[in-house]
């Protein structure tokens, strides 16, 4: 398997939605490959961070106030 | 697998030699077609002698053009007799026209293969950005510029020749498909769900508090108001950036989804039928904000940048603490800030929030390998940029050990 073969289904195995034949070939890749490894290592990092962070929080104030806002107009019948 | 692949590249790539030799043929008659045909406009009248002058190219023209078109044919029925499933299960037509009754069950057969290896094909389509192509050819010319390998050339309409998209169709849009998905047939699961998938006689909690509304109970939509007014938020201010219209865009969100809750059908999940609706909304926001300028999701996705990743250095364990929060948060908006429009919408839904690739193609009207391929490509660019900040230090050994590693 080449470098470029590994990129193609790098999302499949981050995924996890490779069959087990297809995991060994890519697992066997991971270990002989450096640069695919830190790839792989570092991109599941990436989406770990995302996922675990919020990067824009929802301010208690501004959720009580389009709260109030979205209940009366739904109250009115929209 | 593996030999299922080389199938099938071997395939695509002999379609794309055969067309490319037939092409100087094509072009030769054509140009001596032509000729002959301005020649006898020029002569007509002056007949006589320059008749046998213009027959000649004009007949020499037409032998050598449909001379060319007999042997697109008969390349294009070969490849069809070659496509036996155990050759290439993967290019086979998916016509079940054909009369004998062999025939028919090779296809049927096939077709079935061609679902086993859906995931496969989907991903190298998706890797070669076939949908793009299909519908661009200049953004394949750019590609091909930056050094990318066309596999599938030959597979779609160029200007060498075209052949039939009907396979390219199987796998852009999956719902149309004449054939129905084997029951084994495995879907891309996202890491993580927001909602469990309800098993099938059990309906979604949604759904109950979806009727309690319809009935008149206004605390019901507070419930579900309450529920996801984050991910709507968050993915209201990834799209537009701006915290103003983010609020805008959340608040019609979900007052378009009261007004219309007697549209939505059940048949997808309440989460993902309000997703929509705030990607609207959002993007309709965007498109006031910046009058005159079409917005679409599609916006800035040219760019080829990060489909190869550069930045191989290693990270640190845990890079994210080395920064404190405030820091991190900054660091995390800025990246996903730099991102194209059209990837960063696809990561936000798939990865942050969620969505499976075939909710995030409804959602966003693309077909699932532009799904898959934006979301690969919005992830190596992620990374690339988050790299910048998450480096490893490398002390002297290590880098040598890594370096005796990588040559290996």
């Amino acid at each position: 398997m080449t470098c470029k073969e590994f990129l193609t289904l790098l999302d499949d195995l981050i995924d996890d939605s490779v069959t087990p034949e297809a995991r060994a070939e890519l697992q066997a890749h991971l270990g002989r490959c450096k640069h695919c490894e830190v790839i792989f290592n570092t991109t599941r990092k990436t989406i770990e961070i995302y996922r675990s962070h919020e990067v824009y929080d929802l301010p208690v104030g501004l959720r009580e106030r389009l709260h109030s806002a979205i209940m009366a107009r739904c109250k009115k019948g929209c | 697998m593996e030999a299922t692949k080389a199938s099938l590249i071997r395939a695509v790539r002999a379609r794309r030699t055969a067309l490319l030799a037939v092409f100087p043929f094509r072009l030769l008659g054509f140009a001596a077609l032509s000729s002959g045909g301005v020649a006898f406009f020029a002569t007509v009248l002056p007949a006589g002698v320059a008749c046998f002058a213009v027959a000649l190219p004009a007949a020499v023209g037409f032998a050598v053009f449909f001379a060319a078109f007999f042997v697109v044919e008969e390349a294009e029925s070969a490849d069809a007799v070659a496509e036996s499933p155990e050759d290439c299960p993967a290019t086979g037509s998916t016509t079940i026209s054909m009369e004998s009754k062999p025939a028919r069950q090779r296809a049927a057969k096939r077709e079935t293969e061609l679902w086993e290896n859906a995931d496969l094909i989907s991903s190298l389509y998706a890797a070669f950005d076939l949908d793009a192509l299909t519908r661009n050819h200049s953004r394949y010319r750019k590609r091909r510029k930056a050094g990318l390998e066309p596999l599938c050339f030959a597979a779609i309409g160029t200007p060498f020749g075209t052949l039939p998209r009907r396979q390219v169709h199987l796998f852009t849009d999956h719902k149309r498909s004449p054939q129905p998905v084997p029951a084994d047939f495995s879907h891309p699961r996202p890491m993580s769900i927001i909602q469990p998938i309800a098993g099938e006689l059990e309906p979604h909690p949604d759904v109950a508090l979806i009727e309690r509304v319809r009935g008149g109970d206004v605390s019901a939509y507070d419930t579900l108001v309450r529920k996801y007014e984050r991910q709507v938020f968050r993915i209201s201010q990834h799209i537009t950036q701006n915290r103003e219209d983010a609020e805008d865009a959340m608040q019609d969100a979900f007052l378009k989804a009261y007004e219309k809750l007697e549209q939505f059908q059940g048949n997808s999940k309440f989460y993902t039928w309000l997703v929509r609706i705030a990607v609207n909304e959002s993007l309709m926001r965007l498109r006031k904000r910046r009058t005159g300028k079409m917005v679409s999701i599609d916006e800035d996705i040219a760019t080829d940048e990060g489909s190869v990743p550069r930045d191989l250095a290693d990270w640190a364990p845990d890079p994210e603490q080395n920064y404190g929060q405030a820091e991190l948060a900054e660091i995390l908006r800025k990246t996903i800030q730099g991102l194209p429009q059209g990837f960063r919408i696809v990561f936000v839904l798939r990865d942050v929030e969620g969505l499976s690739t075939e909710e995030t193609a409804e959602t966003l009207g693309l077909s699932i390998p532009a799904v898959k391929s934006r979301l690969l490509r919005a992830r190596l660019q992620l990374r690339e940029r988050l790299s910048r900040y998450f480096h490893k230090k490398k002390g002297p050994t290590e880098s040598r050990l890594g370096e005796a590693r990588s040559k290996k």
